[in-house]
């Protein structure tokens, strides 16, 4: 799978993506704000966003509602410490593929990639 | 303020649950089992690092949400066996560290996103509202250089009130850390509204 990866800590990218690249998918672009999360998706249309929820710039439900505004059939998988009902709903209900709560089981988020 | 005795019964089992699921994921990102060495719940007379251990420097990781603001605090040398803990877990393939030197402190804000959230998304769900916390803050220094200066951005946020800290440990790793959650009296009222945990 081709993997954009959008959160705001160059180390924390550095993690997920050797976690990916480990299991065979192909991580093609990487981004820390909303522009930037845009600009790479046109580019590199990837087949998952990773998308965290806590960024410095902008909260993740609103990048996820850009995102789907630019491609209605994007999927974005929402990585977040915030296990808390109502949010998980709201990015539910703006179209998130799926929302996987940190500390992220790896298998559970791998094998959530490769279903889809 | 001073929780009352009716207070203090009626948020201890949020309290509980707070810790139950801090401790959960202290475990879940070190790979070892951590236990509690007390659980309070006071006033914030006393000193905000009071309690966190050793002469070291400090780690001071901060998060915010309305009406409340959690801390996971501890010293260096715990700060690097935790993060290096996590990081064994988290990649499996080798790593050039001397490529990577921020990737301790950026171990170590994951882990504090990770933590700090485990007592308010606790709290959320029980009082049927949602949270979103902010991004986290790193403080490093002494004791005394520390204080003053969140005591200051606490005094800016204003309004808290009440505190819960958490003293934890790991025995394997070996490493301690405090947890810290303050809250606001209007948080405190809607905690008092919550669901059974």
């Amino acid at each position: 799978m081709k993997i954009l990866i959008v959160d705001d800590i160059e180390e924390t990218r550095f993690c997920l993506k050797k976690q990916l690249e480990s299991a065979g998918h192909s991580v093609v672009g990487e981004a820390a704000d909303l522009d930037a999360t845009l600009r790479v998706y046109r580019e590199t249309k990837p087949d998952f966003v990773l998308l965290d929820m806590t960024l410095e710039k902008q909260d993740g439900l609103t990048i996820l509602e850009a995102l789907r505004q630019l491609d209605p059939s994007a999927k974005v998988v929402v990585l977040s410490a915030n296990e808390m009902a109502s949010i998980q709903r709201a990015a539910l209900q703006l179209g998130a593929t799926g929302y996987l709560v940190k500390p992220v089981n790896e298998q559970k988020m791998l094998s959530l990639l490769s279903s889809k | 303020m001073k929780p009352t005795a009716e207070q203090r019964q009626a948020l201890e089992p949020l309290m509980d649950a707070a810790l139950r699921r801090t401790l959960d994921l202290f475990s879940r990102l070190s790979g070892e089992a951590w236990q509690t060495l007390s659980l309070s719940l006071e006033g914030l007379s006393g000193p905000l690092l009071g309690a966190a251990p050793g002469s070291q420097p400090l780690h001071v990781i901060q998060l915010s949400w309305p009406g409340g603001t959690g801390m996971l605090i501890l010293n260096e040398p715990d700060g690097l066996t935790l993060s290096q803990a996590y990081l064994v877990k988290t990649i499996k393939t080798r790593v050039d560290w001397l490529d990577r030197r921020a990737l301790p402190a950026a171990a170590l804000a994951e882990i504090a996103n990770i933590v700090v959230h485990a007592a308010p998304n606790v709290w959320a769900d029980a009082c049927g509202i949602g949270l979103l916390l902010s991004v986290p803050t790193l403080w490093r220094g002494s004791a005394q250089e520390l204080e003053p200066q969140l005591r200051e951005r606490l005094r800016q946020a204003g309004g808290f009130s009440l505190a819960l800290t958490m003293e934890l440990s790991c025995e394997r790793l070996p490493a301690r850390c405090s947890v810290k959650v303050l809250m606001t009296d209007p948080f405190v009222e809607k905690l008092l509204t919550a669901h059974p945990v």
